[in-house]
């Protein structure tokens, strides 16, 4: 018993160093609890060598210890000898067991510690919390008395487990320490986090070890990872040392092999190890017996924190990955300033403060960054389960706003992906275009634009402050990390986005209260391309909502399948069969990957019942339908030459990727000269490089499908984008901004290989010499030879970087390829517009 | 039956490493994923891209496993079946499998990588036609540069630099400048005909329209229509777009609607200048009081229906300085100092007929043109000459000469007359007898008599022969001279009657003279015998007249010109006859009708 | 359908359609009918207005046919620029070329009533033939274009131009290797096809798509058949003249599309110089 420190910090991570070394600093009287006999243990098990991060790169380190991005052995380095020169008091081989209040209870706050187990059941036990000072129990018997505690301990406690048949394999690991000592092994790592991201690249590093590594990403983005791990991954991908299998998760593990679900269907691979890397939860039971209440009872949720880091439990501060923050720099910072806040500080600002401060500015209320995270935390349901240093991470990458009553916030057909959600106030939804009198109000804390967020579709509808409103929005990819890290977020939305989709299926006329028993009751299908979700014929009898992706109906006719329409995300399908009870009258099946809602029937004939008006009109979306079978039927007997071209016209572009294309570029072949003007201009119009090739793609019936971009609701471009360089332009093109590193994953991840990597060539001589004199390579792009000498003669290539069409946004006119046909060949459409019968004949026929 | 894999690598110094291995099986997988048969770690190919199955047939079906393809000598495509007899080369990323047979049976796949080469693109090029022809651009060039220099540059520049060439009527003299004919738009009217490659003799100045003056320096003799301000008066106002064009024209210097060129366009090919139109004339002069408040002319503009009655210039007193023009409509009484009956000398049974048949000059009754000798333009006559005209009938016969041939009074003039009547007086008398004498007696024969003894006849026959019944007086009116004595009225004519028309007594052979001039009845010398305009008409209406055998469609133009030489009522005599105005009525064809033009064209 | 679908159909239909339709047929033939309504009025004013002494050039209304007809000229001759400028601007080259074909028909009608029908051996004159050359080799552009893209599309059979060159090298590779055991003279023959550029023959030769000279088809026609290996040769060589047949295909066709071009631009800038001799001259002998 060495008396009662000021403070204990448990866990020398970078928050604990931190912390210890300022405590040091102001000279408090501290102690470092550290389990291991080495500083940093987190980190000391980086893989040797292994490169380490500094991000974000616009937040300041505030500390008294150095840190930047390099090796593992340069880190630690520093930090020992640092620690040794802050004389920091650094107790090793010391693990806490338990924290304990030894003061005298404190009247009414009590700790609710609730366990779930596997079955659902769960058993609550309430423990009365103590004032401080706090016994800190260690695992060797001693203890450690202190005033504060400073629990540093980071989320290593216990990592999220594989839960797929197979995972409690020997084979499957957690925990890589050293990646050289697996050869000739098909290795398959799990997780695209930073740590999975490392141990994939360590495990493929050296050829001679023969390893063969993939890397599986459930979806196609990178949202946990550090952009510069990405980047360095792609470029292995590049390089072929591994393979980094995106869309695709495991299915089953067998030793030996390993089945995974992926956009184009199962496959089994083979494989001797999987290293699963798929985060870890704080650990719970530890923390809780502290007194330490958490945001809820997710996996994922992280301690209750007052914006000083302070616990439930007071005198009890979390920091650190623990406290929500895995990011090295902002660890130290807040061991920096938790201390400061310890030493009574209590108006420094953390180091962030600046960048949200600016964010804030604008809005009315004049609250504090702190007031404001909190409003928005506390007010936006989907943000309930955020720590405050969530919420300053997250509102990094999101945007607040103030809205004027009336003040519209998203147009219809604005192209958006981003989410919104009010944090106070409340919003009008235009349901019906025809009368913008008719809305349906969203109140505070609920959410919108969340259709945007999933379908990637334009917005449906236009939505208008309803009163003074604060709404903050959230980037798709801010979206994306807040359901991957919020669990009940992640439900939140889904529930809303499928009450959402049903409200909107008939327009207007229903409530929430309506639709309630079939949201609960919906459920969310996956669907790969080409799966029959409706088989003609068949008597099942669920109703069917789009929520992402597109669908095509197919009808048999004369023995073959004959494409009736083309069904964006969004519509719904297979009322037909519940409503007058026939068996299914055509066959549904997805275009692309797909995801869909299905509807029991049941609720939906209930729904009907209680609703006559949406009978109504449930019947007559109906009769729009059977009137096109039967026009197509009745084509059929005339001329059925028509009704082929058509169908198979159809099915030609369908899979051409029509299907999840936006805005696609066709050429009716019949008017095309091969002028290649379209070209010309498209290098013109964008520094030199044509970003579509006429010639290259498919052909059918005369209507040619060039390689060009589709602008996909789902761009598989943008899936791993390292710099995030790819995004959604306001008139729904999808761009490559100047900050493309040049790796090349987008060109790799389209599937119809519009993407071309090439250096921006230097400038032309002016048209007018070019036409007087010859001079230059004239319109279009230049060829290579002389870009290559041209590029010679001012300094060298530059250096090579994706370019993609991008629907010559921000230029007058918009496409120059269309503009410049001289015969009109060139057309730009969108699948739901063009896929019908009418438009296909007139053009192929 | 066997596989041989053979993959052909290049070490980075170069060295080909060639390894083989042999596959005993009739399927293949090829992709990126280790597990295949054949490995291709490449980023374009998929993981199972293609599998190869050695069909019964000993030929390869080759087909994709995934959705992409693969190519197949040059083509993507997603199945084909290779002989390999023949053999195949497929594409995978960069990879090229070429399948042949080896000569123990096996199958030899060969893989090689092949280096991308980005400047293929360039390679497209030779498929535009524009590498087997000469350039647009050089071609443009040329026919420019060749146009510019040839038919520009060159006329201009020999035009700046030359020294200019006089105007030659006889066409001997060329221009100076080169090449301006191509400039030419149209061959010339014949009378300029010979100015055809003499361009600046008209064009003088760069940018300059064709002046008056210069027209002028070769037409000296064209007198104005009227005075320019009287004519600017005059005329009707322009249609807009004339009007637009001429202030334009005249803004760079053309002279206006006045000028010549305004009237005379050229280049229209080699034909005669016509004469304006009927059209061309009433536009001015089927109203011209209204513009022309104080002109005298009164409105015409078709023959026919609106042209003024004649008003023919008479002497309208005994030998008068000026003639007069006679009043619209009125009868005029001419002043000439004859006495000559018409009617006397026209009446076929008269004693003047008489004699002229007894005489052999004539032998018949006599005609007008027995007097009267039209001059040669046959517009107007020769004045009538006594000696020709009348003293076969009217003799001044007064006795014989010594020579015995017949003496005549001489005409013409009143001092000579009183001459010869004298000299009959005192002519010497021949003797009867061969007379004897005494010496000292006087012979009544000898001068004494003659010049002491008193005056007789002679002095009586010239008084007689001036006063009334007398020779002269047959034909003159006797009048008194300043001094009183006795004298005859001067004979006074005007050169001509109808000054402002002309009139073509060549064109009215059919017609006999007395269809016009009434000169059978008219018993008086002073009657003027000048036609009207009834009589006229009775043939000739206006231009727009139907013609038939005895309607003649008469234009202003048939009697009237536009330039009448300068000076016309002074000096009595045109300064040159002008041309015969008597012209053939325009044909058709000149018209420009939409359908004449394009009859023209069309081949 | 859902209202989203619907609002999309709705903001993209306009544009849809109206882009949707040939040069010719641009607009419901705005152009055609704005050129036959000027060619009409020209005429109806030639019939009509009475032009002294006599219709040419000369007159006030010969004057403005003049002027209509050069600037129509001067724009038309922008068609050349205007392609190959495609931003800034809103403008449709489509649109454009609809109203250079139509604008430049109604020049024939414009030209020739200027001309008030005096011809002659002069510059003027020259102006006005070269016009109408330019206008003649137009019609024929405006016929291959209507006709022959269909047949190019089809001679691609899905097949870049770069593709058909790689299918031809891939061949010729095989070539190589198979030729390996031929004698002396067979050897020759492939080593001659191999050399010889695929683009051989002229223009002519590209128009007609006759190429006497081919040395791919000598080398078939000198090949033996004795051998395996001369007839996998021979093998070989039916398929690269195939691919030689196809890509002289598009070489063929694409002449036929591009060498009115050689004439109608050349001539262009020609008729531009002829109309400034033309202008210049007229004034300069005014």
């Amino acid at each position: 018993m060495s008396g009662i420190f000021k403070v204990a910090i448990i866990g020398s991570g970078p928050a604990g160093l931190s912390a210890a070394a300022r405590a040091a600093a102001l000279g408090l009287s501290h102690v470092l609890l550290e389990k291991t006999d080495h500083l940093s243990d987190t980190i000391y098990k980086y893989q040797k060598g292994k490169h380490v991060m500094a991000t974000p790169s616009n937040l300041v380190l505030r500390s008294d210890i150095d840190f930047d991005a390099g090796k593992r052995e340069t880190i630690l380095g520093i930090w020992d000898e640092q620690i040794e020169g802050h004389k920091v008091n650094v107790k090793y081989h010391a693990e806490a067991k338990a924290i304990r209040g030894t003061g005298d209870a404190i009247s009414g706050s009590v700790q609710q510690i609730v366990t779930r187990a596997r079955d659902g059941t769960k058993n609550v036990t309430e423990i009365q919390r103590h004032a401080p000072p706090y016994a800190i129990d260690l695992t060797n018997g001693e203890t450690v008395m202190a005033e504060n505690v400073v629990l540093a301990i980071g989320t290593q406690g216990n990592p999220n487990l594989m839960r797929c048949p197979g995972a409690d394999l020997p084979h499957v690991q957690y925990q890589l320490d050293d990646p050289t000592e697996y050869v000739d092994e098909h290795i398959v790592i799990v997780g695209t986090g930073d740590a999975g991201i490392e141990n994939a690249r360590g495990l493929a590093e050296d050829p001679a070890q023969r390893n063969t590594v993939s890397i599986l990403n459930r979806g196609t983005d990178f949202p946990t990872a550090k952009a510069a791990n990405v980047s360095a991954l792609m470029a292995d991908h590049e390089a072929g040392k591994l393979i980094v299998r995106t869309e695709s998760e495991t299915k089953e593990i067998e030793p030996g092999w390993i089945t995974l679900a992926t956009r184009d269907g199962e496959i089994r691979i083979p494989c001797d190890r999987i290293i699963a890397r798929i985060g870890s939860a704080p650990p719970r039971a530890f923390v809780e017996q502290c007194g330490i209440e958490f945001t809820s009872e997710d996996r994922g949720a992280f301690p209750k924190l007052s914006p000083v880091f302070e616990s439930t439990a007071p005198g009890i501060f979390v920091i650190g990955a623990l406290a929500g923050y895995p990011l090295i720099k902002h660890c130290m910072n807040q061991g920096h300033d938790v201390v400061e806040f310890i030493n009574g500080n209590r108006d420094l600002k953390p180091a962030d403060e600046p960048i949200l401060e600016q964010k804030f500015a604008g809005l009315p209320g004049g609250r504090s960054v702190a007031d404001w995270l909190e409003f928005l935390r506390a007010n936006v349901a989907i943000l309930n389960g955020m720590s405050p240093l969530q919420m300053r991470e997250f509102m990094l990458d999101s945007e607040v706003r103030a809205y004027q009553p009336g003040e519209v916030i998203f147009e219809r057909n604005e192209p958006g992906s981003s989410l919104f959600g009010i944090a106070s106030g409340s919003v009008a939804v235009e349901v019906n275009p025809a009368d913008p009198t008719f809305t349906i109000p969203i109140e505070a804390g609920s959410i919108f634009g969340e259709v945007g967020l999933i379908s990637g579709r334009r917005r449906g509808a236009t939505i208008r402050a309803a009163e003074d409103t604060i709404v903050v929005e959230i980037s798709r990819l801010a979206a994306l990390k807040l359901q991957s890290q919020v669990s009940s977020a992640k439900a939140a939305i889904q529930r809303i986005s499928i009450e959402r989709q049903l409200l909107q299926m008939f327009g207007s006329g229903l409530t929430r209260e309506d639709v309630a028993p079939l949201v609960e009751a919906a459920r969310v299908e996956e669907k790969r391309a080409g799966e029959v979700v409706v088989a003609e014929g068949a008597d099942d009898k669920d109703v069917f909502i789009i929520r992402r992706g597109s669908m095509v109906v197919e009808k048999e006719m004369g023995g073959r399948p004959v494409f009736l329409s083309y069904l964006p995300a969004g519509t719904y399908f297979g009322e037909m069969a519940v409503i007058d009870g026939s068996a299914r009258t055509a066959t549904v099946k997805a275009a692309i990957k797909s995801e869909v809602i299905r509807l029991p029937a049941q609720g939906f004939l209930d729904l009907l019942a209680r609703k006559p008006a949406v009978r109504e009109r449930a019947m007559k979306d109906m009769a729009a339908r059977r009137a096109t079978n039967a026009f197509i039927d009745s084509r059929k007997g005339e001329f059925f030459s028509a009704v082929d071209l058509y169908s198979q016209t159809a099915q030609f572009l369908v899979d051409n990727g029509i299907g999840e294309a936006t805005d696609v570029l066709l050429i009716d072949e019949k008017l095309c000269i091969g002028c290649d003007n379209c070209e010309k201009a498209c290098a013109d119009s964008h520094d030199g490089l044509s970003r579509l090739d006429r010639e290259a793609g498919k052909t059918y019936a005369h209507l040619h499908v060039p390689t060009s971009c589709r602008h996909c609701e789902h761009p598989h471009c943008m899936a791993d984008c390292p710099p995030n360089a790819i995004k959604r332009g306001p008139d729904g093109e999808v761009f490559i901004d100047e900050t493309c590193i040049g790796c090349g994953n987008c060109q790799r991840n389209c599937p119809y290989g519009v993407i071309r990597m090439d250096a921006k060539p230097p400038k032309k001589p002016s048209l007018l010499q070019w036409m007087l004199f010859g001079k230059g390579p004239g319109p279009g792009e230049a060829s290579y030879s002389w870009r290559k000498k041209a590029a010679e003669k001012d300094g060298g290539q530059k250096a090579k970087q994706a370019i993609k069409c991008d629907m010559c946004s921000g230029i007058d006119g918009g496409p120059a390829c269309v503009r410049a046909c001289p015969t009109g060949a060139a057309i730009r459409v969108s699948p739901d517009k063009f896929l019908t019968f009418a438009k296909l004949t007139e053009d192929a026929g | 039956m066997a596989f041989l894999i053979r993959t052909i690598d290049f070490t980075a110094a170069g060295r080909e490493i060639v390894r083989d291995r042999t596959l005993d099986q009739t399927r293949l997988t090829v992709g990126r994923a280790a597990e295949n048969d054949i490995h291709l770690p490449d980023l374009a190919v998929e993981q199972h891209h293609i599998g190869i199955d050695l069909t019964a047939g000993d030929t390869l079906a080759v087909r994709a496993l995934g959705t992409l393809g693969f190519g197949l000598d040059g083509r993507v495509v997603t199945e084909a079946t290779i002989d390999p007899q023949t053999g195949g080369e497929i594409a995978l990323g960069a990879a090229r499998l070429a399948v042949a047979r080896e000569n123990d049976g096996n199958i030899v796949i060969t893989i090689r990588q092949v280096a991308p080469d980005e400047g293929k693109t360039d390679a497209l090029r030779g498929f535009a036609l524009a590498s087997k022809l000469p350039g647009k651009r050089t071609m443009s060039w040329i026919f420019a540069v060749a146009i510019i220099l040839l038919l520009l540059a060159l006329p201009v520049a020999s035009h700046l630099l030359r020294t200019p060439a006089k105007p030659d009527p006889t066409g001997k003299t060329p221009g100076a400048v080169l090449m301006d004919s191509a400039w030419s738009s149209g061959e010339l009217s014949l009378k300029h005909h010979s100015l055809e490659n003499n361009c600046e003799s008209c064009h003088v100045a760069a940018f300059e329209s064709v002046q008056d003056e210069t027209c002028l320096s070769c037409h000296k003799d064209i007198g104005d229509h009227a005075k320019k301000p009287r004519l600017a008066k005059g005329m009707p106002p322009l249609s807009e777009g004339d009007a637009l064009q001429w202030k334009i024209a005249e803004g760079f210097g053309k002279e206006g609607p006045l000028g010549c060129v305004a009237c005379h366009s050229e280049h229209e090919g080699p034909v005669r200048t016509q004469a304006g139109s009927e059209a061309f004339c009433s536009d001015c002069h089927k109203d011209l009081k209204t513009r022309l408040t104080d002109t005298q002319l009164t409105a015409a503009h078709d023959f026919g229906k609106t042209h003024p009655q004649f008003r023919p210039v008479y002497f309208a007193s005994f030998g008068a300085a000026k003639p007069v023009r006679a009043a619209a409509g009125s009868t005029p009484v001419e002043r000439s100092g004859l006495v000559l009956p018409h009617d006397v000398h026209m009446n076929p049974r008269g004693g003047a007929a008489r004699m002229a048949v007894s005489l052999a000059q004539y032998r018949s009754p006599l005609e007008c043109k027995d007097c009267h000798a039209a001059t040669a333009d046959k517009v107007s006559f020769k004045p009538v000459e006594m000696e020709q005209a009348c003293e076969a009938c009217h003799s001044l016969v007064s006795g014989r000469t010594p020579g015995g041939a017949l003496s005549k009074l001489r005409h013409g003039s009143v001092k000579n007359l009183a001459e010869d009547l004298a000299r009959i007086s005192t002519g010497p008398r021949p003797r009867l007898a061969p007379g004897r004498q005494r010496p000292g007696q006087l012979s009544s024969a000898s001068p004494y008599h003659a010049d002491f003894g008193r005056p007789v006849r002679a002095y009586i026959g010239i008084s007689n022969a001036l006063s009334v019944g007398g020779v002269c007086t047959e034909c003159h009116l006797p009048t008194r001279g300043p001094t009183g004595q006795a004298d005859l009225m001067p004979v006074n004519f005007p050169d001509r009657f109808l000054t402002s028309g002309y009139f073509s007594h060549a064109a009215h052979t059919k017609q006999k003279c007395t269809d016009c001039h009434a000169a059978e009845t008219s018993k008086l010398a002073s009657d003027l015998l000048m036609p009207d305009l009834k009589s006229c008409r009775t043939c000739h209406l206006g231009a727009t007249a139907v013609k038939t055998a005895k309607i003649v469609p008469s234009d202003c133009a048939m009697c009237h010109a536009y330039h009448v030489p300068s000076g016309q009522w002074q000096g009595l005599k045109p300064a040159k006859p002008s041309m015969p105005h008597y012209k053939p009525p325009p044909e058709p064809a000149k018209k420009s009708t939409v359908a004449a033009k394009l009859a023209q064209v069309t081949p | 359908m859902a209202s989203t679908a619907r609002n999309r159909f709705q903001q993209q239909e306009r544009r849809r359609d109206s882009d949707h339709v040939g040069f010719l047929q641009h607009r419901g033939y705005r152009w055609l009918w704005f050129a036959l309504l000027l060619s009409g009025a020209a005429i109806a004013g030639y019939a009509l207005i009475d032009q002294e002494p006599r219709p040419n050039g000369g007159t006030w209304y010969g004057y403005t046919l003049g002027t209509i007809g050069f600037g129509v000229i001067l724009w038309l001759s922008l068609l050349g620029v205007r392609k190959r400028r495609i931003n800034p601007g809103a403008w449709s080259l489509k649109a454009w070329t609809s109203a250079h074909v139509y604008l430049g028909l109604a020049l024939i009608v414009i030209g020739t009533l200027h001309t008030g029908f005096q011809i002659g051996w002069n510059v003027h004159t020259l102006a006005y033939v070269l016009m109408l050359l330019v206008i003649a080799t137009g019609i024929y552009g405006v016929i291959v274009y209507a006709t022959l893209p269909q047949s190019l599309s089809a001679n691609r059979k899905e097949m870049t131009r770069a593709q058909m060159l790689d299918a031809l090298t891939a061949l010729d590779r095989q070539l190589e290797s198979a030729a390996q055991p031929l004698a002396r003279a067979e050897s020759d023959l492939v080593i001659a096809a191999l050399g010889q550029d695929v683009f051989y023959g002229g223009a002519l030769a590209r128009l007609t798509g006759s190429y006497p000279g081919c040395k791919t088809a000598q080398a078939l026609r000198g090949m033996g058949r004795a051998t395996e290996a001369e007839t996998r040769v021979v093998a070989l060589l039916e398929k690269r003249r195939e691919q030689l047949a196809q890509i002289r295909g598009a070489l063929r066709i694409r002449a036929l599309l591009e060498i009115w071009l050689f004439i109608h631009i050349p001539l262009t800038i020609a008729l531009i110089a002829a109309l400034t001799a033309h202008v210049i001259s007229v004034f300069y002998y005014w």
